[in-house]
This record gives C-alpha cells, structure tokens and sequence, in this order.
C-alpha cells in the first residue's frame, strides 16, 4: 500500500477524532450496550414467571390411587398431598389449584385460572391412568419413552434459557452491527462533506488515484469500527457474556463492512448534501434492521430461501458456538465477499463519474 | 401574517423529497402492521418469537445418533435446529468441542418399540460449559415429551383405554364430600406451603413480576398500537429540526429575521405547521385503527396529541440550538432514546401496578383510556406535568430563537448560557444577589442530577454493582449540579470566603427544599403513615448534609487555590451521610 494513502488515512482518522458529535456517539453507543443488555436481563425475568416449561404449576392433591402424586411429578406438576377431602379454604397463594383424584375413574379439579385447563387436564388424566393401571396393563405401554438426561444432576436456571436465547439471537448481533452502521454514517458525511465545501478537487489534485483516496477515508472507518466491535466484546464480557471464535467473527464482519461500506458511497454518490445521503441511510439502515431483526412470518419460500441469507445467520453461528462449521460458514463468506466486491466496483465506478463528485 | 407563514412552511414540507419519503415509508410501515398484527400478537402470545426470528434458523447444532424414525422426522422440521447425523460415540467428540449444543441418542429399534406398545429409551447428552446447550436441551426436551405424550394417546385410543373424568369445580362447589378417605395410600404430608391469602396489594416481588407479566398479556396488543402511533410522532420530530436548520445551513435565515414581524411568531409558524402535520396523521391512524378495532377508544389522541407536543417542544429547542444537521442528529438520537425510555419506562410502570409514578407519562393516559379506567385526577395528573414541561421548553425555545448568536454565530456555548440565566437573576444589592442565584440554581441542580444519576448510575452498576461505587458517583454529581449555582454567582459578585460558604449553602438549601418536596411526595403516596416522619428526617437530616457540603464547597470556589480540597471534602460529607442512611435502612 502506498504510503500517501496512509497519510490520507491518518488525516481522515484526525478529522473523525476532532468531531465531537462522533465522540459523544461512541459514549452514547456504550450507554446503548449497556441498556440492551438491562433489556435482556429484564425480559429473561419477565419471561421467567411468564412460561416456565418445567412447570405445570403447584397442586394440593388429596388422592385415593396409589402413585397418583409421582405421576403428576412426570408431568411437571408439583404436589402436596391434601389430608383432608373436604378442604375449602381459600387456595394459599403458590398454589394453582387443587385436584381430587377418585377411585371411581373421576377426577374433580379447583383451578385458581380456570384458562389453565386445557394446559393441566390431559397431563392430570394419562398420570390418573398410570397410576390406576399400573397393575393391570404393561408399565411399556403408558411409558413409551425413558427420557434420560446426561449429566443425571443437570439442571438450569430458566431465566439463564431466556437470556441466553435473546442475547444470542438478537442483541449480541445488533451490538455488532452498532459499530458498523455508525461508519457507514461517518463515511457518508466525509465524502459528502468534501462535495459541499468543494474540496474534492483539492483532494484529486494529490498525488493519489480515487480508487485510492477512497481507500484512504474507508480505513479510518473500517479500523474504528473494528476497535469498536472488540470494546463491545470486552464489554459483554464482563457480564460474563461470551462471544466466540472472535477472529472469525472480524473476518466475516469485515467483509460485511467492505458490502456496506461500499453502499454508504453509492448513496453519497447519488447525494448532492449530507441531508439526503443521511436520508438514504437511515432509510437503508431501517430496512436493513427490520429484515435482519424483527420476526416476519412469511410463508413464501421464496422468501423463506432468500431470508435464510441473511448476513445475521452467520453472525449468530459464529458469535453463539464455541465451534463451528467451516464449510457452512465458508459459503456465507464466499457469498458476501461477491456481494462486497460487487458493492465496491458499483461504488468505485460512481466516484469515476465527475458528475457525482461535482467537478 | 403567522397564518401565511404556516400556509408556506407547509407548502414547502409537501413539496420536500425528504417529507415525502418519510410519510410514505411510515405509511408503508403502518399499512403492513395493521394485516400483520394479528398472526404477530399470536404468534408473540404463543412464544413464538425465536421461531419467526431470522437469526433463529439453524441456532441450535444438534447431533442425533439414529435410523430415520417419526421422532426425528419431527425433530428436522424444527427450523431452529441444524442436525448432524452421528454416532455416538463421534457425536461426544462434536459436543465436547462446542461445534453441537446437545446429543440425542436413540435405540436402534427404537421406531419398532413404539409401533409395539413397547419403551425405548431415550439419551440426551449436553455439554454443561456450552451457554446454549440450556436452549438446545430445552427445545429438545419440549419435543420429546410432546412425542411421549401423543404416543400415550395413540395407545389409549388403539386399546380403547377409557380415560377419567375430569370434573372442573369450583370455589363454591369444591365441598362436595369425597367418599372414603380412609383408602388413601399416598404418603400424608401437611400442608407445608404459606397459606397467606390474596390481597390487592402486592406484598412480594415475585408476584409483582407475575402482575406485570399478566398485565402485559392483557396489554400487549395495547403497546404494539403505541408503538404504531409513536412512529409519525418520532419521524414529524424530525422535520421540525429540518426546518429550523435547514434555514440556517441555506444562509435564508436572515431574510426570515427581515420580515416584519417577531422572531417567536417564525418559531411558532413552523411549530403549528408541524404540529398540524402530526395532529392529521394522528387522527387518520386513530380512525383508521379504531376502524379495524385495534383501539377502543378514540380519545387516545388526546394523550397522544401530548405526547406530539412534547416531543416537538424538545425537537424545536435541538433545533434552535444545533449549529448544523451533523449536530442535530446526534442530539436528537440521544434525546430520543431517552425519550422512547422514559416514556415507554413510565407506562411500563403503569402495566407493573405503580401508577402513582407511571401517571406522570402521557402514554399511560392512553393505556387508561383504552382500558376505559381514566378518572378526571388521573388524566389530570398526565396531562399537567408533560404539559407544562412542553411550555416551558417551548418559552425556552423562543427566548434563543430570539438571539442574533443562533443565526449568524458564534452560537453560545452552554456555560455561556448558564452565566446569561444567571445574569438575569441580578440584582444590584450584594447582600441578596449571589444568595439568590444560587437558590434558584440549587432548584435546577435536582433535575440535573436525576439526568446524570440515572444514566451514569446504570453504566455503573453495570461494571461494579458496588453500592459504595453508586453512593460516591450520586454524592459527585449531586454536588457537581449544586456548584454550578456558586460558579454563576462567583461571575456576577467578587466573593469572599464566608460569602462563598453562604452561597454555597444557599444552593444546597435550594437543592434539598425541592428534595424533600419530591421524597415527600412519593412517601405519601406509597407510604402514607411514614410520610411525616420522611419529612422531618429529611429536612433536618439531609437538608442540613446538602446545606453544609455545599457551602464548603462554596468556599472553595472563592479561592480556586483549595477548589480541589474543597469538593474532596464536600463530596467525602456527602458520601458518609449516604453510607450511614444506607447502612441504617439495611
């Protein structure tokens, strides 16, 4: 590499560090981390009390068939035995009803939310029936499974599942992508800029070609991203939050910059001031975010297929496995490194126009 | 004449790419929410949310050890799940190297026992150091028993099994005798759970949480219409700064301030074009949703048209005060996701049960409204603070718009400002003026503080959750916003150290009326029977600590030579009294 565009690129990185309003981005970026990480902590706890799958809720149980309690254990309901069948007085408040199981084939239940029928009725009646036939039928025939867990002791912390599922899939990735979008905006204003103060021309008048000036205001961007995207990383870990194969993660989000970086100067190319290069942007950043984050239920599958590339799958397998699959993750890079070079070239043959550098 | 300036402003906004772009794209958003709500809010209901998530495809690596049988079938169509077909003993090798989340072995003949009536057993290995294995188990845990389940069916059906009745009974009708309660064989235990019956009040956490989860189940549908709603709003914000700036970027400005009429009427006639824009949105999204029954009631708008002001009050102050768009944008985006939380925070509370502090949003008001709940207090107390705040910040406004130095620069820093405020506050008689100033500005200290408490304190805790780290930060900041009354002072009035210490106390006093005010507030309306005594703890305990800390401080600053020293030892006062409060409420 030559060294003027190094020089270009010290010079770009000295005007970035000198704008305020960049500086406070950074510091608001971090307030944004550190927010998104309360949001997933919170909506784990929420999430928590909302739909605890290893829970059908806590019953008294008066029973008059042997077994009756264990069986509704299988099915995930906790139990305290009922001594007296006639109990009447207000449910206590941990529990979610009460269930009297009869010899005569019946089953009587108090709901605290009678909506929770539908969930309790059938695990109350295949338990009812294990434990009425057990000596009548072949214990296989009403257990058709023996579910065993290794290690025997596991168990986990159901807030820990909701945490980890939405860190991982959805604010692990926008923390990445933070850093980039940011660029993208700082990359825009820098060559718009030169348009609206007219100084392009200076800059053509260096001893560099344009391929190379561009080269030189990208570098600064795609370096401050980087050191960014690492911060984050550091950051997150302090919360214990792990994100993995981290050289493989720059690798492929690098190529994800080279793609976006090249489109931020496709739209500065396009943009007569910083107004409507911003315009562009934060409309191509908020399709962007919606396409990669928010659930669509499509059941196209055209669409299917084409989602199924999105740049946030590769993302989140890199970032949420302690290994991963090479050849998988080759595909994706091989795809947008296309796409990148493709952006770039796209890119780079608008800035050889003079007319969108207004010469 | 502001009439014809409004008609312009508003020719000139439809005519702009920018304006058109924005209200087709929030339509489009708009249009494809309202088909799409349903299927979400269900699918949001049902948890589907990681299901639909792009990023959920293939998240969870998963080796499976077996012949192709009707439970792997059902295991493949999981779309969150990337399976890799292994033996075993390869399959521990992948789980112990992190590259799968868990292990599922079945028997060979496992698709035999079950076509049998028979059991097979079923292993399921996770690797304990991998974060995901606890999602991977858990999505593969929720299938098995689903399988195990149906197939307990299915045999029941094919052996005509006949299953029990289940009769549902209720409170009233539960005394029905159950016969023989001498056969009972189950092991008796008694009854070990609390007995405590419900009450209205919430008495512990845990059921606070489970209030607001069955708040937001009930209001879920709620929020996404706000958040629908929100969206003109945020992206009207916007263009209010586009015009102001936009008029000093193009240099247009000054033939503006030429025109014959006063400065605040040009503010005001791009506020009220701007302002007539969103009310138009508002009421066609409020008639269009309460047309397809997203909303009950169509008095939301009047919260909502609050909301409006309020944000375009802030809006138009940025955009006074910012020199360009680069400078706008950032502060909007900070003052709007500060906004977007409070907001959003406050009616949050609302769905939790503290409606005491949630009433102050307006978006709480809307949540009451569609409930059908609203009381005349209620939308009163909503209604009063953002509103005046809206005012106040609209005067604000006006009074910079008013500035030669907005328009043709050099813009006033912030401390500038602050020294300017305080000039206004002058009188010429020493025994009163500094005093004053630093009163008024011990009132203001209390908002600045709330601000940097609640931001610094979060990224705080963040990394330390150290309670003497937060007591230290709030006691800085705290003194910090109090000083600025003394500094203001000290650049009207040559202050000696005494007065410097007056001052000081002035502010400090200033700071804890206003305290105490807010503290006892919030006593009486969360406990009533202590707020006597948080009154008078506070007057003669903490009033007197912000009252001396400060003035020592206020000393300082009169001889910068021990400024340092003297906010060391002004905040080291202030931290003591936190610790010992602290310590005596644990």
């Amino acid at each position: 590499m030559r060294i003027e565009i190094l020089y270009l690129a010290k010079k770009e990185f000295k005007d970035i560090m000198r704008e305020r309003v960049y500086i406070l981005a950074f510091l608001l970026q971090l307030f944004i981390v550190i927010g998104i990480v309360l949001i997933g902590t919170s909506y784990a706890y929420v999430q928590n009390f909302m739909d605890d799958p290893n829970n059908q809720g806590n019953y008294l149980v008066y029973s008059e068939v042997e077994g009756f309690s264990e069986y509704l254990n299988q099915e995930l309901i906790k139990t305290v035995s009922l001594k007296d069948p006639n109990y009447s007085g207000a449910l206590p408040r941990n529990v979610d009803g009460v269930i009297w199981a009869e010899k005569n084939n019946s089953i009587k239940l108090l709901l605290r939310d009678p909506a929770k029928l539908e969930d309790v009725s059938e695990p109350i009646k295949r338990a009812y029936l294990k434990a009425s036939l057990k000596n009548d039928i072949s214990n296989e025939i009403l257990n058709p499974m023996n579910i065993t867990i290794h290690p025997r002791n596991y168990s986990y912390n159901i807030t820990d599942l909701f945490f980890v599922e939405i860190m991982q899939t959805l604010l692990i990735p926008l923390i990445l992508l933070l850093p980039i979008f940011l660029s993208m905006n700082i990359l825009s204003d820098s060559i718009v800029g030169e348009k609206e103060r007219k100084t392009f021309e200076i800059l053509l008048a260096a001893p560099l070609k344009r391929i190379e000036i561009i080269i030189g205001k990208i570098l600064p961007t795609f370096a401050i991203s980087i050191v960014q995207i690492i911060v984050w990383t550091v950051v997150l870990s302090v919360r214990g939050i792990s994100i993995f194969n981290v050289p493989l993660l720059l690798l492929f989000l690098s190529i994800i910059m080279v793609a976006l970086f090249s489109i931020s100067i496709i739209f500065s190319n396009i943009s007569s001031n910083i107004t409507e290069s911003n315009l562009f942007l934060t409309l191509f950043m908020m399709i962007v975010t919606l396409l990669m984050f928010v659930p669509i239920p499509v059941e196209n599958n055209f669409l299917k297929e084409i989602l199924s590339y999105s740049p946030i799958i590769p993302i989140i397998k890199i970032a949420s496995n302690p290994a991963v699959n090479l050849l998988d993750i080759g595909r994706y890079i091989l795809i947008y490194s296309g796409f990148a070079l493709f952006s770039l070239i796209v890119a780079l043959k608008g800035i050889a126009n003079d007319e969108n550098i207004r010469l | 004449m502001i009439e014809q300036m409004v008609k312009w402003e508003l020719r000139r906004l439809f005519k702009n790419r920018k304006f058109k772009i924005a209200f087709t794209l929030q339509l489009l958003v708009i249009l494809l929410i309202i088909p799409l709500f349903g299927s979400y809010v269900k699918a949001l209901e049902e948890g589907g949310f990681f299901n639909l998530s792009v990023g959920g495809k293939g998240y969870l690596p998963i080796g499976v050890s077996s012949e192709k049988n009707s439970l792997t079938e059902i295991i493949s169509q999981n779309k969150r799940f990337e399976i890799l077909w292994t033996d075993q003993t390869n399959g521990m090798e992948l789980l112990r190297s992190g590259r799968i989340s868990a292990l599922l072995v079945l028997e060979k003949d496992f698709e035999e026992k079950m076509r049998s009536y028979g059991s097979s057993s079923v292993e399921v290995y996770v690797n304990t150091n991998n974060p995901k294995s606890v999602s991977a188990y858990s999505e593969l845990n929720s299938i098995l028993l689903g399988f195990r389940d149906g197939a307990v069916e299915t045999r029941i059906r094919a052996l005509s099994i006949e299953k029990p009745n289940l009769e549902l009974v209720t409170q009233n009708t539960q005394n029905t005798p159950v016969a023989n309660t001498n056969s009972v064989n189950s092991p008796q235990e008694q009854l070990t759970v609390n007995v405590t019956t419900d009450s209205d009040r919430p008495t512990n956490f845990r059921e606070q949480i489970e209030r607001t989860r069955k708040s937001f189940e009930d209001e879920r549908g709620g929020y996404i219409v706000l958040l629908v709603l929100l969206l003109p709003l945020f992206l009207s914000g916007g263009m209010l700064i586009d015009l102001l700036i936009s008029e000093k970027e193009r240099r247009t400005g000054e033939m503006l301030l030429a025109l014959p009429m006063k400065r605040e009427k040009i503010f005001y006639s791009k506020f009220i074009s701007i302002l007539a824009i969103i009310l138009f949105q508002l009421i066609f999204w409020v008639i269009a949703l309460y047309y397809f029954g997203r909303i009950s009631n169509p008095l939301v708008i009047v919260p909502l048209t609050l909301t409006a002001l309020l944000l375009l009050s802030i809006t138009g102050l940025i955009g006074v005060y910012s020199k360009n768009y680069k400078d706008s944008a950032l502060i909007v985006t900070v003052t709007f996701i500060l906004l977007f939380f409070l907001l959003f925070g406050t009616s949050t509370l609302y769905v939790a049960g503290l409606k005491e502090v949630a009433v102050i949003s307006p978006l709480s008001l809307v949540i009451v409204i569609e409930n059908g709940t609203y009381s005349l207090k209620e939308a009163a107390l909503s209604i009063l603070p953002s509103l005046s705040f809206s005012l106040a910040l609209i005067y604000l406004s006006t009074a910079l718009y008013r500035k030669d130095e907005f328009y043709f620069g050099p813009r006033p820093s912030l401390t500038e400002l602050i020294y300017e405020f305080a000039g206004k506050m002058k009188i010429k008689d020493k025994r009163y003026g500094p005093y004053l100033i630093s009163l008024v500005f011990g009132f203001i200290a209390i908002f600045i503080s709330i601000i940097f408490e609640i931001f610094f304190g979060i990224i705080t805790l963040y990394f330390t959750e150290s309670i003497f780290a937060i007591l230290l930060l709030w006691a800085s900041i705290e003194e910090l916003s109090k000083s600025i009354g003394v500094f203001s002072a000290t650049k009207y009035f040559p202050l000696k150290w005494h007065e410097g210490l007056l001052a000081g106390m002035a502010s400090g006093l200033g700071f804890a009326l206003l305290e105490n005010i807010i503290f006892t507030v919030f006593a009486i309306n969360f406990f009533p029977d202590y707020a006597i005594r948080v009154l008078l703890m506070r007057t003669f305990l903490s009033g007197g600590v912000h009252i001396v800390s400060t003035g020592i401080i206020g000393m300082g600053i009169t001889n910068r030579r021990y400024l340092i020293p003297a906010f060391i030892v002004g905040i080291t006062v202030h931290l003591c009294y936190n610790t010992i409060v602290l310590q005596g409420a644990l």
